[in-house]
């Protein structure tokens, strides 16, 4: 169980390189149960690489993750039910329904909140024809809408979101934020997510992480950073991941 | 006309280019069986070094051979690519420049083919084939239809058209008017894999990305590799051991079908039931009517449909490997799944389930064949015959099965190599264990066989348990 | 007491201002502008939070400082209802919450290089504008 005030995510110097290439370097990362947290960072930068590091997904050259208190290389079951993931790809099992898919995953899960789904579904624009076409013949935006439904399913304590609505319409990303705030922030969830769309960033994300360079550079609560810096979020984040060689006059 | 700088350029594109400047068609070992092929057959055909224009029509047949690879499997796929619908409207002295290319390659190939061989008919069959080829990977089949026309017009001319048409092509004069027809057919019909734009290019571009990706020419061929789709009956059949799994939470089940209906034993009903379907054939073939060249035709099918058919056990297990590294994301999700996440278990999970479905595999197609060469009644011991040539395809197909799949795992030039010499060391011992036993190799076959396959599979199963987890596959690579 | 909607509050992302400050702005301004009549019932949190698709957090905290304000007050039950004062705030003490706006203004005409009439002038038409 946690107590208020332990890090339900913990990372500690982690590194991870990829050939001669350091991503991640000597990072360390606390999250708190129910922050909202939006990780920022240049194309490039590792953010999926550290939330994939952050899942156990990937192996570490050092450091260590603790996520619940348990080390990630070897999640308890009951750790893995309290977990919901959007990769950046979404590749999808293409051949699987959507009724198919989630029935796939269902199996998965001792929890499985039916009529959460249900009502996203219907929604989000998945009517009973739709949910019977193979996911191969989906549009972009519709397979990423079932990943985070898929994600959604289970009521997940901490909820890891990379890049999750790169391929959604301005209507479709409202709908999503109104997802997270009605039915995931509202129970308290821990939510991390890596986006480009800064403006989604600030009506939800109630604290920033910027990745540098394979560092958490900067990281607290949205409003002071821009109260202090005195900056839009966009400029706080071009001051922020601004190489030092590529100063141009502002 | 062009510039011949640009014809340069366009050459330099398609061929020297791909694949980084490195493709194996330039590479040592090519060129050096080449070579020696060359030294063959010029050893072999001429005891008398002064006959040079023998070597030479020999040494020239060898560059065509090469030429005409290089034609098919550099070039076409290339230029294919390149001459995409925005392309062909918005450059077309690039479109212009690539048929002429493919047009020059064609019908050099056909010419220095036919001077090689002394033949012009030689020449004829190697362009129909070249065209063939470059068709059906153009997706273009129908056009197909006119390319067998031609290369059948000797006997379908006289057939179709009235006689004075063929008796004015008889003479030397009609015969090199014929050829000269052809040619200039070969090389009209190879627009039609270079179209100019619209939206039936759109369509056959993608057409063309399938056939091409299938081909292999992966490093061209536009978006990610397609891949197979089982049929519907195939399909129904998985969904109902989707639903039978997941009914029934089998973690093992759920990870093994999370690799797709083309990877589960169901995909190879259709190819099973064909098998047995061309037995039966035959045997009705033979039935209706005892000719001799029925006869001789059956046997000389069924023989090499048996024979590719045995070579497709071989490849059974090469789709294992390609849909565990297709859907990285999807198994990091079933990584963190309570049921089938435990990282202790999941590599042993899966390892008994590869096996389970290459068994299966085996299994189905080796009765499809073994069925098939009885239905067809070619005697006890091609039965036997078939039914070792499956076992030692089978030990082939095991071969790549298990392995580390967070890293590469699974085939691999280097592990088919291996394959390929191990399955040609058990043939030749048992060949010759048969003939020093006065008997048929076969019996010797299966032992050696099922022997070198159990321990294949006991190394390899050994090395993916200690590997790291496999899931999401190819992540260490 | 008129139950106002959620809607009647808008963000802007993109800006300087967060979004906290831009709804306790907005409230402040309603309010001493009689938009917002004391004892009328305030949509609740969440209620906002969903229409505006922020974090309820956010908007808890703009009623937490509005709450301290003393503009809005909490009713055990029934969640924050506008601060009876009674009266309409002093015009002095309205006009300052103009003060912002009139500063950016200062800052545009200063800009432009215009005199200090002109713009006065052009001031003085548009509050004669229909509203």
């Amino acid at each position: 169980m946690n107590t208020v005030g332990t890090p339900i995510v913990r990372l500690s110097s982690v590194a991870k390189r990829f050939g001669e290439h350091a991503v991640l370097d000597g990072l360390d990362w606390q999250i708190l149960p129910g922050q909202i947290v939006g990780l920022l960072g240049r194309n490039g930068a590792g953010k999926s690489t550290l939330l994939e590091c952050m899942l156990g997904l990937r192996e570490l050259d050092r450091g260590s993750v603790t996520l619940f208190g348990e080390d990630v290389a070897a999640l308890s079951e009951a750790a893995r039910a309290r977990i919901g993931y959007v990769p950046q790809k979404t590749d999808l099992f293409d051949w699987l329904t959507p009724d198919q898919l989630l029935d796939y995953f269902k199996a998965m899960y001792p929890r499985w909140n039916d009529a959460k789904v249900e009502g996203l579904l219907g929604r989000w624009g998945f009517g009973a024809r739709l949910r019977r076409t193979p996911v191969k013949r989906l549009s972009g935006g519709e397979q990423q809408r079932l990943a985070i439904i898929r994600a959604l399913a289970h009521d997940p304590d901490l909820l890891v979101l990379d890049e999750p609505v790169s391929a959604l319409d301005p209507l479709g990303r409202r709908d999503f934020l109104r997802e997270l705030v009605d039915g995931v922030i509202e129970r308290g969830t821990t939510v991390v997510f890596s986006t480009h769309i800064l403006s989604d960033l600030e009506r939800v994300a109630f604290d920033l992480a910027f990745l540098k360079e394979g560092r958490i550079v900067l990281q607290g609560q949205a409003d002071a950073l821009l109260e202090n810096e005195k900056v839009s979020l966009e400029d706080l984040f071009i001051r922020t991941t601004r190489d030092a060689a590529s100063e141009v006059a502002p | 006309m062009m510039p011949l700088a640009q014809y340069r350029a366009l050459l330099r594109v398609t061929t020297v280019q791909r694949d980084g400047g490195r493709h194996f068609l330039y590479g040592k070992p090519v060129l050096g069986v080449f070579a020696v092929l060359t030294a063959t057959f010029s050893v072999g055909f001429t005891h008398d070094w002064t006959d040079f224009a023998h070597v030479a029509r020999v040494l020239l047949g060898v560059a065509a051979s090469w030429l005409a690879l290089a034609w098919t499997m550099l070039f076409l796929p290339a230029s294919m690519t390149m001459n995409s619908a925005a392309h062909a409207r918005l450059l077309p002295q690039q479109r212009r420049g690539l048929l002429h290319l493919a047009a020059a390659g064609w019908a050099l190939v056909t010419c220095a083919m036919a001077v090689a061989a002394g033949d012009w008919r030689f020449g004829l069959v190697v362009g129909m084939l070249l065209q063939a080829f470059a068709l059906v990977f153009g997706a273009r089949p129908l056009a197909l239809v006119l390319v067998v026309a031609a290369g059948n017009s000797t006997w379908l001319a006289p057939m179709l058209l009235p006689p004075a048409v063929v008796a004015a092509f008889a003479g030397p004069a009609g015969q090199a008017g014929a050829t000269l027809a052809v040619l200039a057919l070969g090389t009209l019909s190879l627009r039609w894999l270079y179209p100019a734009g619209g939206d039936a290019h759109l369509a056959l571009s993608a057409r063309q990305a399938t056939m091409l990706a299938h081909a292999g020419a992966h490093d061209v061929a536009e978006g990610p590799a397609p891949h197979k789709h089982a049929g519907p009956v195939a399909l129904r059949v998985y969904g109902a051991a989707l639903r039978r799994a997941g009914r029934r939470r089998d973690a093992a089940r759920l990870l093994m079908l999370g690799l797709g209906p083309v990877a589960h034993w169901s995909a190879w009903i259709g190819g099973a039931f064909s098998i047995v379907l061309i037995g039966v054939c035959a045997r009705l073939a033979l039935w209706w009517t005892d000719a001799e060249p029925v006869r001789a035709l059956v046997n000389g099918v069924g023989g090499l449909g048996m024979a590719s058919m045995v070579l497709a056990v071989a490849f059974s297990t090469a789709q294992f490997g390609q849909q565990l590294r297709r859907h990285a994301g999807e198994e990091a999700l079933l990584r963190l799944t309570p049921l089938a996440g435990d990282v202790k278990l999941l590599n042993r999970r899966l390892a008994g389930q590869l096996l389970r479905a290459g068994l299966l595999n085996w299994a189905l197609l080796t009765a499809a064949i073994v069925a098939a060469t009885y239905v067809f009644d070619a005697g006890d011991e091609a039965v036997l015959r078939e039914f070792a040539l499956c076992c030692l395809a089978g030990q082939v197909a095991l071969t790549g099965l298990l392995g580390d799949y967070a890293e590469k795992g699974g085939w691999s030039l280097a592990l088919a190599f291996q394959a390929a010499v191990v399955a040609a060391l058990d043939g030749a011992a048992s060949v010759a264990l048969g003939w020093w036993n006065a008997g048929t190799p076969w019996p010797w076959m299966i032992a050696l066989a099922l022997a070198t396959g159990a321990l294949q599979v006991l190394y390899s199963r050994r090395r993916m348990l200690a590997a790291p987890v496999a899931f999401p596959a190819g992540r260490m690579a | 007491m008129p139950n106002h909607p959620a809607t009647l509050f808008s963000i802007a992302t993109g800006s300087a201002e967060p979004i906290y400050r831009q709804l306790v702005e907005q409230v402040r301004r309603l309010a001493a502008g009689g938009q917002l009549q004391p004892g009328d019932d305030m949509p609740s949190v969440r209620e906002i939070a969903q229409a505006l698709a922020v974090n309820p957090m956010t908007v808890s905290k703009a009623y937490g400082l509005l709450e301290m304000e003393g503009v809005l007050q909490r009713r055990r039950g029934m969640g924050m209802v506008v601060a009876g004062q009674g009266l309409q705030a002093p015009s002095a003490d309205r006009a300052e919450l103009l003060r912002p706006t009139l500063e950016r203004a200062a800052r545009e005409a200063r800009q432009l290089e215009l005199d200090p009439d002109t713009v006065l002038h052009l001031f003085a038409t548009i509050l004669k504008e229909a509203p």
